[in-house]
């Protein structure tokens, strides 16, 4: 018989075993490649859209009139590098615009040049059009494309749909022919657009001016703290899982002791047998990882549109593409791996040779008294030094390193204080067999050491993260009745003239209330306008200070009568502005909004949950039709919103055609749905995780407790009733992982809290107040119990008098 | 020039109908869209007749076409300069358009190639545009041909003017067509092949030319001679031909040369001979020899630079060189465009267009 064949005995004998290490390596390296995949290639869509950032001018006509081809032509024939867009919208509600580019001048314009992923062997999208002139070709996400299918528009028959990755959500790119033949079912709009140093180069031919359609300034880097946010998420199940693949290979290994050592006695050589089961290590890790990065891709996939939606929400960061997995993933598993294999490894090769079969191999890698102490005394350090450092600082990463080391200490600490707990009870107890119960307890918590840190770990994000997202929903919600004070919601769908739209509104029966919302972006920063100046893009929020729907907008901090002062000057900004900027009321702020330059003091700091994008509110008298990026959208009281037939409208009203009327219930649950897509990876990670250790934990349960067998067995021939002793190993093992939960139930809150008020901050700009929930504790301290009930069943009768044959 | 035009017609068609070629394309695939006849354009033939000036106006039945100018010229030092710009137009659908115009088609396509060269250096521009929309086309009165602000118009019955404005390089320059337009082949229609596939070919043989050429930031007083061509078709090569070498050369006695030859499984000669009063002979395969004599290894492989021509009947025995340099133009699909000075018998100068030698 073979050496291989030996050691894969053991595996046959437990099936359970193997499974239970293979679905922790892969459920640890899908987790990760699945998470590296989507922020990987968010990353590159961030560094993309970076890369494409240019100072770009719209060119309007100074008569006010439409633009034409004509218009195009003439700007050409100067020698200008402009380029035309033709942006159709469709009456159809869920139809993706359609933007028709011309491929010939598109190259004028960085967006169009530059190739994804800086990769040249792909084709970007104006070459991609050129080829298919002759074809009839709109290009998408499939998610768009299927959209577009779903609408059924006239005139859309023997249009080739490809997909395309990269592309911007809700729009499908073409020729700009095709466009203007689809033009004619919707409502087209030309623009011009063209570098902002074209104009700096040559004038604009007399007639023609020129708006700021795109600053070219980097914006923040929000969205890298949110993948760092994902990314950290996906190193702790990593982390986690390295913990219990170590602890289920050494209680494997515990198992294998005998057959080892008989190997040993029938002459295998130590080395040799040592490097069988690194390469047993090796291959498990192999095939576990391999796995994992490729179920990894498929999860990725399944959540892209998800993810996708949350970063185009949070971040406007579009088009995602899909990659095989980097180098990244591919090394950050390598390099787990290796850590989990060479850890094994340092347990193999620090086996002796007479120690093959003795006890003491395992027993002293469980650690002497001293040896003990000092773990603690490292582990009470790293918490300690760790919490000082998170409560120092406000760099992402520096918080999520700290918060791992006290997650680290503590959840080394917490079973060892639960042994020290028990080893007290023991102490104290009067009654023998309870005595035995509290020892036999607290050498299941020195022997289960890991995978109980690695329950600790769990528990703790499970709340953690439950407090956040539960803290950011109500808070949220309340919010968002105090904000939301109309009846109604309209979107026009375009950009429109915003006083003739409120005086046809004013005129619509039943409209008691009009309030235009005009959105831009402007900069924040010294009017000079030289590169080197330091500048930061916000929105603009434009209102009217007067109208009645603002009243019971809710503020952090403000003047007394804040509206009033607003319109007579000065602007409010959202907290994420004011924390970033360390704002606050009363100080002066510049602000660049196209060709204005504004200097306004703050006169109050608003909640803005949900976006991490900085914003000013200033009044709307103070914008200009030049805004860039100008969009209106309005708030609406009306006089019985129940029974009103406002969904009609659109139909009854010409000039509302293509416009988007919603009700504050709509809204909220929009609202309410971008969050939850949000926080999904969060909730889905934090489950898996869970689940996870759950598994693990009741696979090393059950090795742990047929180690124990031996003590049960005793007990019984002094005499205690076998089913006395089986519910006794029940309620050991549930009570071992209750009080753990007990103990980690703080651990958690303080989790809640770093996420609230560290990493919220830190990654979005808003902070949360902190908020409880006993009802949920108890959930997770009831699945605790449950494991451990779970684990005890399943060792089922901890009798077995052969045990006794050695003794 | 049909050579000339056989390449730009590759060129716009390239560009036009097999734009998804990488710059790796193999430059037989390029060729393809000069073989294929699309169906319905007009193919150009013996017995279609050149009308001037109306056919220099755009011929939106046929699928290819171009109007190209070269010119060699030399600065008040004596520095030498050649320049070469083209404008090509591609069917996409067979004309005549119908549509009100402008507006956004998907008609035909227009490229633009703009070039300057010195010995040893040789630049180049190019531009691109959709048809339709007045971005670029050409008008016969007065004679127009544009994309964006390049553009050759005549300012009146004897004066054209070229303004380009190219990336490190512009020119500004006045031409006078001193000759009338020649027909090149048998009445305008130029053969390609022995099986007659060809093109509708005339060439203003000799154009007086003055003006400014400005680059690397210097600006030269310029003058010298030019070689413009008009010409059209729909199909040109047949499936075994693979490249072609064209020369324009203007003579110190006045009279002014074409010859080109379309290589295949046989080779196709046809050239045009116009003598110092505008007399124009076609020269057949048999009336002249056209060999190349040296090679030089250039960016993009070894091509013939020295050639020797020899018209017996015309007592002409010349020996052309290229400049020394690389004259690649680039993009999908690569093509020589240099010029040359020509010695033997009689001196000269003069260009040498030439395709399929690249790698």
């Amino acid at each position: 018989m073979g050496l291989g064949t030996v050691f894969l005995s053991h595996y046959r004998r437990h099936p359970g075993q193997l499974a239970g290490l293979l679905l922790i390596l892969v459920c640890a390296a899908m987790l990760w490649s699945g998470v590296r995949a989507l922020t990987g290639s968010a990353e590159n869509a961030v560094a993309r859209s970076r890369a494409a950032l240019e100072p770009l001018v719209r060119v309007v006509r100074e008569d006010g009139h439409p633009l034409a081809v004509e218009d195009f032509v003439q700007l050409r024939r100067v020698g200008l590098c402009a380029s035309p867009q033709l942006e159709v919208r469709f009456p159809v509600s869920d139809a993706p615009t359609v933007i028709g580019i011309d491929p010939f001048s598109a190259g004028c314009l960085l967006q169009y040049r530059e190739l994804p992923d800086g990769n040249n062997a792909r084709t970007n999208i104006a070459d991609k059009l050129l080829s298919s002139l002759n074809r009839r070709v709109l290009l998408g996400s499939p998610a768009d494309l299927a959209r577009w299918r779903q609408a059924s528009l006239p005139g859309a028959a023997g249009m080739h749909l490809e997909s395309f990755e990269g592309l911007p959500r809700g729009q499908l790119f073409t020729d700009i022919s095709l466009a203007a033949e689809l033009a004619a079912g919707g409502q087209g709009t030309l623009a011009i657009l063209l570098p902002a140093a074209e104009t700096e180069r040559s004038p604009l031919p007399p007639d023609y001016l020129s708006q700021v359609e795109d600053y070219g300034v980097k914006p923040d880097p929000m969205v890298d703290a949110f993948l760092l946010s994902l990314n950290a998420l996906g190193a702790l199940a990593l982390l986690v899982a390295a913990l219990l693949v170590r602890s289920v290979y050494r209680f494997a290994l515990e198992q294998r002791r005998r057959s080892l050592e008989i190997m040993v006695r029938l002459g295998v050589r130590s080395a040799h047998l040592r490097w069988a089961l690194i390469v047993e290590v090796l291959l498990v890790a192999s095939v576990g990882g391999i796995l994992g990065v490729f179920l990894g891709e498929r999860l990725a996939s399944a959540m892209a549109e998800g993810f996708e939606g949350t970063l185009a929400g949070l971040f406007s960061v579009d088009a995602l593409t899909k990659r095989p997995p980097t180098v990244k993933t591919w090394l950050g598993m390598v390099l787990i791996l290796a850590v989990v294999v060479g850890w094994a490894c340092l347990d193999l090769i620090s086996l002796r040779r007479s120690h093959w079969g003795g006890a003491v191999a395992f027993a002293s890698s469980t650690g002497s008294a001293e040896s003990a102490g000092w773990r603690r005394a490292g582990a009470l350090l790293v918490a300690s030094v760790s919490l000082v450092v998170l409560l120092s600082t406000n760099t992402l990463w520096v918080i999520f390193v700290s918060t791992m080391g006290c997650l680290l200490g503590v959840g080394i600490l917490l079973p060892e204080l639960l042994s020290g707990v028990l080893a007290l009870l023991e102490r104290r107890g009067r009654r023998p067999l309870m005595e035995w119960s509290c020892s036999e307890m607290g050498a299941l918590c020195r022997l289960l050491g890991l995978p109980l840190t690695a329950l600790v770990f769990a528990i703790a994000t499970t709340i953690g993260v439950q407090a956040m997202v539960t803290g950011f929903e109500s808070t949220f919600a309340r919010w968002l009745d105090q904000r939301l004070q109309g009846d109604l919601y309209l979107d026009p769908g375009r950009p429109i003239a915003t006083e003739a739209w409120r005086r046809q509104l004013r005129e619509v029966p039943g409209i008691t209330a009009v309030l235009p919302m005009v959105r831009g972006r402007a900069l924040l920063g010294p009017p000079d306008l030289s590169p080197e100046a330091s500048v930061l893009p916000v929105d603009v929020l434009a209102v009217d200070p007067d109208s009645p729907l603002l009243q019971d907008w809710p503020f952090l901090a403000s003047v007394p009568s804040v509206w009033n002062r607003l319109a007579a000057g000065g602007v409010l900004v959202n907290e994420q502005l004011a924390r970033r900027q360390s704002l606050s009321v009363g100080d002066r702020l510049q602000i660049r909004a196209g060709a204005q330059q504004l200097s306004r003091e703050v006169l109050g700091i608003y909640a803005d949950y949900g976006r991490p994008e900085g914003e000013v509110m200033v009044p709307l008298k103070v914008v200009t039709d030049a805004l860039p990026n100008r969009y209106t959208a309005f708030v609406l009281g009306v006089s019985d919103v129940q029974n009103m037939r406002w969904r009609d409208w659109p139909e009854q009203y010409s000039w509302l055609n293509g416009s988007r009327l919603r009700d504050q219930a709509g809204l909220k649950a929009a609202a309410n749905r971008a969050f939850s897509r949000t926080f999904q990876m969060t909730r889905l990670l934090n489950s898996l995780t869970l689940i996870l250790t759950g598994t693990a934990l009741a696979l090393m349960g059950l090795v742990t407790f047929r180690m124990r067998q031996g003590s049960y067995t005793l007990l019984h021939v002094y005499g205690v009733p076998r089913k006395s002793l089986r519910r006794r190993l029940v309620a050991h093992s549930m009570l071992v992982t209750g009080l753990l939960a007990l103990l980690a139930i703080p651990l958690g809150i303080f989790l809640g809290w770093v996420l609230v008020a560290r990493v919220n901050p830190a990654a979005f700009g808003w902070a949360l107040p902190l908020h409880f929930y006993p009802g949920f504790w108890l959930q997770v301290w009831l699945a605790c119990l449950f494991i451990g009930a779970l684990v005890g069943l399943l060792v089922g009768n901890p009798v077995r008098l052969e045990t006794m044959k050695n003794e | 020039m049909s050579k000339k035009a056989l390449m730009f017609g590759c060129m716009l068609s390239l560009y036009l109908i097999l734009a998804n070629c990488t710059k790796e394309t193999a430059p037989k695939d390029s060729f393809d869209a000069l073989r294929d006849l699309p169906q319905g354009f007009r193919q150009a033939q013996q017995g279609v007749t050149v009308k001037l000036p109306q056919d220099l106006a755009p011929h939106p039945e046929y699928r290819l076409e171009w109007w190209y100018l070269t010119a060699n010229l030399q600065s008040t030092d004596g520095e030498p300069f050649g320049v070469q710009w083209t404008l090509f137009r591609s069917g996409l659908k067979p004309g005549p358009y119908t549509e009100p115009k402008p507006g956004w088609y998907n008609n035909e396509i227009w490229l633009a190639h703009a070039a300057l060269s010195v010995p040893n250096d040789h630049r180049f521009a190019n531009r691109s545009a959709r048809g339709g929309t007045g971005q670029a086309g050409v008008t016969v009165q007065p004679f127009s041909a544009w994309i964006d602000h390049w553009q050759l118009q005549s300012v009146d019955d004897a004066n054209w003017t070229l303004t380009v404005d190219g990336e490190g390089f512009r020119y500004h320059l006045n031409l006078q067509p001193r000759l009338p337009a020649i027909l090149n082949g048998e009445q305008g229609f130029s053969a390609k092949s022995a099986d007659g596939r060809g093109s509708m070919y005339f060439s203003y043989p000799y154009l007086v030319i003055d003006g400014e050429v400005e680059v690397g930031g210097e600006r030269f007083q310029v003058k010298g001679k030019g070689w413009f061509d008009r010409e059209w078709s729909s199909q040109y090569l047949n499936a075994d031909q693979q490249g072609w070498d064209w020369l324009a050369l203007h003579l110190d006695d006045g009279r002014h040369l074409m010859a080109f030859r379309v290589r295949g499984a046989e080779d196709f000669y046809s050239g045009t001979l116009v003598a110092a009063d505008a007399r124009a002979r076609t020269l057949g395969a048999n009336e002249f020899t056209l060999e190349p004599i040296d090679y030089r290894t250039s960016r993009f492989g070894r091509v013939p630079v020295v050639w020797q021509l020899q018209i017996p009947s015309a007592g002409l025995d010349l020996k052309i060189q290229s400049w020394a340099g690389d004259y690649w133009n680039p993009g999908a699909l690569r093509y020589w465009e240099g010029p040359v000075t020509v010695g033997g018998t009689h001196k000269g100068e003069g260009y040498l267009e030439m395709t399929g030698y690249e790698k």
